[in-house]
């Protein structure tokens, strides 16, 4: 009803409808001022706010949307906020708007609140200043009678994005943590995430986060898991302890099916105390096997794989249990589904061998399938071909080549050469599989001189390379099929097997001959393997040889259309000319076949394997490689270098019982009685500093440096962030550490100096810290990183300083290399 | 974590018709997500195998797909549901025409993730009545008020659709179903539960006002069958699933028993005769406690439509149709197919829409299509159509326990050689039996507890044909 045919239906319906009328120039700078209603505004004719210029359209809403107040029925106020609504999603810029539609907020039908609200949460950021004027009503609303109310607003209001209203959210937000309606809570679990990304700290909400862990409602329990995995990313997730464990295992039954995926997820982080456990857990989610979900499915599959870790002999079980319900999927599901399914089902056949092998009539192609399922599944049934069913799959594949979709014939041929070159060659089946496979892509080879030809070709080149004794049956065609023509890589390939097998094709030398004497009507690539192919058949049969490589040589050389091709052929005249047995030796020296149980080095994947049963059930089983490849830091879990802000304080709850101390406005965290002891170690330059309960002789400082720091000093998280950011480096340094603290020994070492933690965190390689320090003499404020590397021996700590005022960011290196025993700070 | 960036839903033509931002802003590289959403559109429409990783062709392959590309022989690629453009996952599922995306830069559970999809397009159809690009842009504010409760900063939270009623307002705008729906064959007889076009009721207390009181059940078959040329079964399977759609009040429990003798998993083979399923899989909403013991069901439905229950035969089956071709060389410029066609179900039960459509050889000069067989009561056509390459040939009822012939005289351009033949074929058939299922499987009862008027009940068994090949 918005779109231009509309718009067309109303053709002047009214002279307002010109874009004449009313001036936008006029209208543009009065934002909410009051307005001498323009005589000719349309506002009597409800369709006639459809015209041309955009501009002109926004202005005849706004004018629609100062009627509003007059309009007398409840349709008609709806309409109007509607139409609205209805531009916004057309991609119309109507933030200009957002004055009026401010008015409308102080609304009692919850239809025209929601749109509102909406249209809010789109352009708030748009214009700091006037939304903030919502913010009254939003508070208001968030203690509402009616819990849909309040969780309505309480989104809209963690929804804004709007840095300058944080404070006005955050009692809201407590509040509803509390709330008795489980939908506002739900809602404002989320809202802590959403505080949280725009750099609040949040610490103060955790310890109640961790008691909705408890909720009484699942849904209020998920969003909790999800706030906490991703307030914890660092660290790979939320904290999962055998309680949290049980407890949710407990009531698995109630969650949804993305709060079981959840808990699924969480259980992949947790390590059963003891092979009952692992037992009962197992049963307990046997049953979800037999749902229709296959997000749940594939879900309970990786947690059973995790379980099994270390009792791989209940692997085979596994595998067994779990094949049904994933073809059972496959047959039901839609194929976006299916395709999903499918990539894991390749992976299961990479990491498990032989799994779906008597299922491989199932995985067929099916002709009515999207494109991107059957060439998926082109690339599996390879994959399934086993002693016994691989005649079966080569037969089948064959049958694919002939298909009209020339793409699909050539993936096909492909997978029937590497039904040759991957598993199934194995043992005594081994020579036949070779052998028929070889037959087919032989007679593959002469079917067009086209597309399916050069496939054959260059498949054929591989299958040889796996299978050489099957040479016998390929060297009378290959004159044949070269004769024929094709596309630049068959030719190539064909040229290349001529050479390889040169000494048993027995028109070898004349098949060359007319290439080489064609020499400019070649392509790139088969002029490189005609002079590869020419140089190894001159060790095979030099007398033939000797004048057409003589001719070659002269070309090749002379080509200037590539200079890999003249760099080539010089390489071999040269090697030629230093003695025909050493370059026989270089040339024919490296074993060219491969074992067929290895495949080729290509396709060895054994570590991506590996990695890629970590990350079942995500993104990495369809793209086929590990996160890490395509997922941006920030949005990894378990790494991260990026300056993360105060969530590394709670982060780290499970690794260093560092307190945060931006949580209590009361003194840091330093127990004044351990300060004295403390006291001493200060300035001790050179030697390290001993552990604070045995104080051997610690020979003085020479100059310790002269800082007073206050103690008792606090800021919060934001804060320091924001100061981290917008500030220059004042110092930076690098030193070694001659003693290997924990992160709790540094963090209690620096506090009692006056050195405070904002955030500290232990990574795979490294510590790292958030610091920060006042001077008690100038009120400067220092601000520092702390980095040490633990992969070094010593380690290596990397400092930078930042300051707001002060200038004495050496004196505070010196004061914390000092504290911890580092040399040349 | 599995949080999305955004939502979108987008016309045929690519237009956006709803989307929803999740993940503003973090560090300032965000792209503008209308440009993103065009970016990935042009990447389904147009998707280039050459390029990126989706697909599983080997390396090798990727040069030279160009010429593929441009070959008029090369049918259009589909995209893969889910691939990676600049650093961000795009998921998406198709319905009715429409895209229904997503876009994550997390390590999401993608099956998670597509579900998600699929639950809100059926939210949306639930809420419309029908799913169309008409539908969803005359009910926006609605789908926006459902979507604010199905998803909150990327993570999902309410999916159901009776659950949904209690946080919405809006009133749906009703539709006009679309008339043709291609997949169903439009035949208003035949058509399966899912074509019923009613909007389920909103507003929570309005549910007395909604009008009849009743359910449908679909048992529906698609059948996957692979013929040889001499007429032998190579491969068969059926995809069945019991499909419902339930508009009852007051959510009732209901109880639905299957064959007694239905047996599930090979191997446990008792009883000649029997229903034997090789594997099932149920809606969350089963409850299957009796279910080993006398094969009944019983469950809450949900409102809208939801299938009960999906099952898989890979065993073999009396196939419903027979095709038999033969290929006769007249001259070397001159072939001849017949094709026949045998009706094997009883006389009592119809093939509705069959469609058979023949592959020609590149080389076909003419074409002469000529119906043997049936007599004035069949309506039936055969076309050539010359841009695809194929003869159809339509058979608008084709009756139970009959047969129907068909022969296509062809000359060519050149004379025949074995690749000409192997051009022909496979003959594919389309086809819809109503009030018919292969694998026996019966609803003994349905059972409604606790209604009076007892509400109505629409039992229905369709077979359908899914991948029902003869190769030549």
């Amino acid at each position: 009803m918005y779109t231009a045919t509309a718009r067309s239906s109303f053709p002047g319906s009214n002279s307002a409808a010109s874009p004449s009328t009313p001036p936008a120039q006029q209208q543009h700078p009065q934002k909410t001022g009051p307005l001498p209603p323009d005589p000719s505004a349309p506002t009597s004719k409800p369709d006639s706010y459809f015209v041309d210029a955009k501009k002109g359209e926004v202005n005849e809403l706004r004018n629609l949307l100062r009627t509003f107040a007059l309009e007398k029925t409840l349709t008609r106020k709806r309409e109007i906020i509607k139409k609205v609504i209805a531009y916004m999603t057309l991609g119309i810029d109507v933030s200009r708007l957002l004055p009026d539609m401010l008015l409308v907020i102080e609304t009692r039908d919850l239809v025209i609140k929601k749109m509102v609200y909406l249209y809010l949460c789109t352009y708030a950021s748009s214009s700091e200043e006037v939304a903030i004027m919502c913010i009254n009503t939003l508070m208001k609303d968030c203690s509402n009678d009616d819990p849909m109310v309040r969780g309505l607003a309480l989104r809209s209001l963690t929804s804004l994005r709007l840095k300058s209203i944080i404070e006005y959210v955050v009692e809201p937000l407590r509040k509803s943590l509390e709330d008795a309606n489980a939908y506002v809570r739900k809602t404002a679990v989320l809202g802590v995430l959403k505080l949280h990304d725009l750099g609040h700290n949040v610490d103060n909400f955790l310890p109640r986060m961790k008691e909705l862990l408890d909720d009484g409602d699942p849904a209020v329990v998920y969003n909790c898991i999800e706030v906490l995995n991703e307030l914890n990313a660092d660290n790979g997730g939320m904290e999962v302890t055998r309680d949290i464990m049980l407890k949710l295992l407990n009531r698995l039954s109630t969650f949804n099916e993305f709060g079981l995926a959840s808990v699924l997820n969480l259980l992949c982080r947790y390590t059963p105390a003891d092979k009952n456990e692992t037992f009962q857990i197992m049963n307990l989610l046997d049953p979800v096997l037999r749902t229709s979900n296959s997000g749940s499915v594939l879900a309970v599959i990786k947690s059973f794989l995790h379980l099994t870790n270390s009792m791989p002999e209940l692997r085979p079980m596994v595998y067994d249990r779990v094949k049904p319900p994933i073809l059972t999927l496959i047959a039901g599901g839609g194929p976006e589904q299916v395709y999903v399914l499918l990539k894991h089902v390749k992976y299961l056949c990479e990491a498990n061998p032989g799994m779906f092998d008597p299922e491989y009539r199932q995985l067929y192609v099916r002709y009515n399938e999207p494109t991107s399922i059957k060439y998926l599944k082109l690339s599996i049934l390879p994959k399934l071909a086993s002693g016994d069913t691989a005649v079966d799959i080569i037969t089948e594949l064959c049958e694919y080549v002939s298909e009209n979709d020339v793409r699909m014939a050539k993936l096909a041929i492909e997978a029937i050469a590497k039904v040759a070159t991957e598993r199934a060659c194995q043992g005594a089946t081994s020579t036949g599989i070779g052998e028929i496979v070889t037959g087919k892509l032989v007679e593959l080879c002469a079917v067009d001189g086209g597309a399916v030809s050069s496939a054959a070709a260059s498949a054929l080149k591989d299958v040889l390379r796996a299978h050489p004794e099957s040479r016998f049956s390929v060297a009378p065609v290959l004159g044949r099929c070269l004769r024929m023509g094709g596309e630049e890589k068959g030719k190539a390939s064909l040229v290349w097997m001529i050479g390889e097998f040169g000494d048993i094709v027995i028109e070898a030398p004349y098949v060359l001959e007319k290439l080489v004497d064609a020499w400019d009507e070649n392509e790139e690539l088969v002029k490189l393997a005609l002079l590869t192919a020419c140089v190894k058949l001159f060790f095979k049969r030099p007398p033939e040889m000797q004048g057409i490589l003589g001719r070659l040589l002269t070309q090749a050389t002379n080509d200037v259309s590539s200079q890999d091709l003249h760099d080539r052929a010089l390489l071999y005249y040269r090697l030629l000319k230093a003695g025909p047995e050493n370059a026989e030796k270089v040339v024919n020296g490296g074993e060219q076949t491969i074992e067929p149980s290895k495949g080729f080095a290509e396709d060895d994947e054994e570590e991506t394997i590996k990695a890629l049963r970590e990350e079942f059930n995500t993104l990495s089983i369809v793209y086929g490689s590990r996160s890490d490849h395509f997922i941006t830091e920030k949005y990894r879990l378990g790494t991260s270098d990026a300056v993360q802000n105060v969530t590394d304080a709670f982060a780290n709850s499970t690794v260093t019982p560092t307190p945060a101390p931006t949580l209590a406005p009361t003194p840091a965290p330093a127990p004044p009685t351990n300060n004295d002891a403390y006291a001493d170690l200060l300035g001790f330059a050179d030697t390290p500093p001993s552990p604070p309960n045995q104080s051997t002789a610690p020979p003085a400082a020479p100059a310790a440096p002269s800082m007073n720091l206050n103690k008792s000093f606090a800021i919060d998280g934001g804060k320091f962030q924001s100061m981290w950011q917008s500030l220059p480096e004042a110092s930076s340094s690098m030193s070694a550490m001659s003693k290997t603290y924990t992160v709790a020994e540094i963090d209690s070492l620096l506090t009692s100096e006056g050195i405070l933690t904002m955030a500290s965190g232990e990574m795979d390689a490294e510590f790292k810290f958030f610091l920060y320090a006042q001077d008690n003499d100038t009120a400067s404020t220092y601000l520092l990183q702390l980095v040490i590397d633990k992969m070094c021996e010593p380690r290596v700590c990397q400092l930078t300083i930042k300051t707001d005022t002060g200038n004495k960011a050496d004196d505070v290196a010196k004061l914390l290399g000092g504290v911890l025993g580092n040399a040349g700070m | 974590m599995a949080s999305l960036s955004s939502f979108f839903v987008l016309s045929p033509r690519g237009d956006t018709i709803i989307k929803k931002e999740y993940r503003f802003s973090f560090g300032g590289t965000e792209k503008d997500l209308k440009s993103s959403v065009e970016m990935f559109f042009r990447k389904v429409k147009f998707w280039d195998t050459s390029k990126d990783g989706g697909w599983d062709g080997p390396d090798e392959a990727k040069p030279d797909q160009d010429e593929a590309n441009d070959s008029h022989d090369a049918p259009k690629v589909d995209a893969p549901p889910v691939f990676l453009l600049d650093g961000e996952s795009f998921l998406h599922i198709k319905r009715s025409g429409l895209i229904f995306g997503c876009s994550t830069r997390y390590n999401v559970s993608p099956s998670q993730t597509l579900e998600l999809l699929a639950k809100i397009a059926k939210i949306f159809k639930d809420y419309c009545g029908t799913l169309s690009e008409e539908a969803i842009r005359k009910n926006f504010i609605l789908l926006y008020e459902l979507l604010d409760e199905m998803l909150d900063y990327g993570y999902p939270q309410v999916t159901s659709t009776e659950q949904l009623k209690m946080f919405v307002y809006n009133e749906p705008i009703i539709t006009a179903p679309l008339v043709s729906e291609k997949q169903k064959g439009g035949n208003g007889k035949t058509a399966s539960a899912s074509s019923v076009h009613k909007p389920v009721s909103v507003g929570g207390v309005a549910s007395g006002k909604s009008g009849k009181n009743e359910i449908f059940v679909d048992i529906l078959e698609r059948l996957n069958v692979l013929f040889s040329a001499n007429g032998y079964v190579l491969n068969s399977s059926i995809d069945g699933c019991i499909q419902m759609k339930s508009y009852l009040s007051g959510n009732p429990e209901l109880r639905l028993a299957l064959n007694e003798d239905l047996v599930v998993g090979k191997g446990n083979g008792q009883g000649y005769g029997a229903v034997v399923l090789d594997d099932l899989n149920f809606h969350d909403c089963v409850n299957l406690s009796e279910f080993d013991g006398s094969r009944t069901l019983s469950f809450y439905a949900p409102d809208g439509e939801f299938v009960l229950l999906n099952y898989r035969i890979a065993s073999e089956f009396r196939v419903p149709f027979k095709m038999m071709p033969a290929i006769e060389m007249v001259t070397p410029t001159k072939l001849e197919i017949m094709l026949t066609v045998r009706n094997e179900i009883p006389a009592e039960n119809y093939g509705a829409n069959v469609v058979c459509r023949v592959p020609l050889p590149r080389a076909t000069a003419t074409v002469f299509c000529e119906m043997v067989g049936g007599g004035a009561g069949v309506e039936q056509a055969a076309e050539h159509l010359a841009s695809e390459r194929v003869v159809e040939w339509k058979v608008k009822k084709f009756a139970g326990a009959s047969e129907l012939s068909l022969k296509i005289k062809l000359s060519l351009d050149s004379p025949s050689t074995l690749q000409t033949r192997k051009e022909i074929g496979p003959i594919s058939l389309g086809f819809e039996i109503p009030m018919f299922n292969v694998s026996n499987l019966q609803v003994r009862y349905l059972r409604i507890a606790e209604t009076s008027p007892s509400p109505f009940r629409w039992v229905r068994y369709v077979t359908q044909s899914s991948s029902y090949v003869c190769r030549m």
